[in-house]
Formats: structure tokens, sequence, C-alpha cells
């Protein structure tokens, strides 16, 4: 799937893909280096402001309900 | 310098332009490279810039074995970096391998949605009732999308939800289209049975750092 059809055409996939890039992959010595920054408020603000998933997955759960 | 990816040492990266608006390199360890960013400044915190470096990670990983990195993780230096690639070079080069020709696709269902809604929204026992059919389908769809899921993938991992189910399916690239008829036949085969497929992206969810320490 492209990115540009994950974007306009799902956005609970495109949801799942941001909290993937930001909860997964390797993780190596880098987030010592962001932990000097408090590495969990890192965290915290990216998926608040990357993922609000409970507006978003609320926002699409009521979308689905809606007839076409 | 923002770390996007591990990959072969001999996998060709496309030149590009980052999400700090440097050049994309590779670092070159023994067996495996890692592909990396200069950047003045930590990564902007935005949903641009986490698009723009899934981008770049999934480019390569549609034509290289891939282990992702999470975003943004940066490290101090290009010393440091090398530092990384020395000691965990063996491990990196192990997983890429296993995970060669293998990609993530998440699903979701909301089983909840099967469940008659509740009559007397007052009644306390009513709701008790409800609650339980709910807790009750949500298991047996779990149950049930994994037990199909790994009839085509290589593993799958549940992942957190505030709703409903979702799972991390590492699905070989060329049984995409087979793992989709199966949700498909799944979705077919009862009423108020919905499910969706993300993917395929970069195996986020099978590169995690409790993997490569545990090998």
């Amino acid at each position: 799937m492209s990115l540009a059809s994950t974007s306009s055409s799902n956005d609970v996939a495109l949801v799942d893909l941001l909290d993937r890039v930001i909860g997964g992959g390797v993780v190596v010595a880098g987030d010592i280096v962001l932990s000097i920054a408090d590495v969990d408020l890192v965290y915290l603000g990216l998926r608040l402001v990357l993922a609000p998933a409970h507006e978003v997955e609320d926002s699409v759960r009521l979308g689905r309900r809606q007839p076409t | 310098m923002l770390l996007y990816a591990v990959v072969p040492a001999d996998a060709e990266c496309p030149t590009r332009v980052g999400v700090c608006g440097g050049q994309v390199e590779t670092l070159q360890g023994a067996g495996v490279a890692l592909v990396a960013e200069e950047c003045d400044q930590p990564p902007e915190s935005s949903r641009p810039a986490a698009l723009r470096y899934y981008e770049i990670v999934d480019q390569l990983s549609r034509s290289v074995s891939t282990l992702p990195v999470r975003f943004p993780t940066a490290v101090r230096d290009r010393g440091d970096a090398f530092r990384e690639l020395a000691q965990r070079a063996a491990q990196w080069r192990r997983r890429l391998d296993e995970l060669d020709g293998l990609a993530e696709m998440v699903l979701r269902a909301w089983p909840e949605h099967a469940v008659a809604p509740m009559v007397d929204e007052s009644s306390g026992s009513a709701y008790l009732r409800h609650r339980a059919a709910t807790l009750h389908i949500a298991e047996q769809t779990a149950d049930q999308l994994e037990r199909i899921a790994r009839g085509v993938c290589r593993d799958v991992r549940s992942l957190p939800a505030t709703e409903g189910v979702r799972l991390a399916c590492l699905v070989p690239r060329v049984a995409e289209s087979d793992l989709r008829r199966v949700v498909d036949e799944w979705q077919q085969a009862g009423p108020g049975r919905e499910a969706t497929l993300g993917g395929p992206w970069p195996p986020f969810s099978f590169v995690g750092q409790q993997e490569v320490k545990d090998r």
C-alpha cells in the first residue's frame, strides 16, 4: 500500500502506521540521548501530536456507522 | 544523527533528502549498514515528519531486508553510530536474514459491533449482561483472527488497542493477498464481522529491543 493511498483511504491504517513508527522499531542507545530531554515526555508528546488515537478512532467509527 | 534503519551492508540506498533536510546516507559496519542523517537539532515532532521518516524506511524495505528504527531515535554523533554498529552488527545481521521478504500488516477488528445494543440503558443487570457479551465476543474474535492469521503469517503479535482487537502479522510479501483473502472470508462468514488490514509496512513490531536482547 503506498503512503498516498494509506493516508487518503484508510484513517485506521494511518493511525496504526503512525503508532508503529513511533512505538515499534529497533531501539538503540539513541534513546538514552533523548532521555536527557526526558524521553518519556518526548514520546508521550509525540503520541499526542501524531496519533490522537481516541479522537481518530471515534471519528472513524462514527463515520463507519453512518449510511453512505 | 537521526537513525532510520539497519540494512545489509551491500544494500543500495537511494540518495534522498531526510527529515532534517540533510542527505540520508549509509554508515557501513560488518555485514550491516545504518541508514542515517546528520541533524543539528532533534527532528520536528509532527505527523508530516513521522510520515516522511516512514516513507524513507518504507522505500528501503521494498528493495532490501530492513530493520526499521523507532522514530525519532538519534545518536550524538557519527562515532556513536559506528559504536552501535560495532556492538550490534551480528544480532542485526541475523535478524535481517530472518526478516528477509517479510512485511508487517496490522489486522483490526471491532467485535463489539456484533453485539446487540442494550435494550434498557438504565438497568444495571442489562449493562452487566451487555458487558459480558462484549468481552466474550472480543475474546472469541481475537482467537479466530489469530488462528487464521497464523495460517498465513510467520508470526502474530497482539498490539495494545483502545477498542477491539489489534494484531500485528509478519507476512511474506508474496502472501499479502492470501492474508487479505482469509480476512475477507472471515468477515463474510458471519454478521457483524468487521475487520481492516493495514500495510504492508516495514516490520516495526518485530524488531523491538527485547527481541534483540534475547538473541
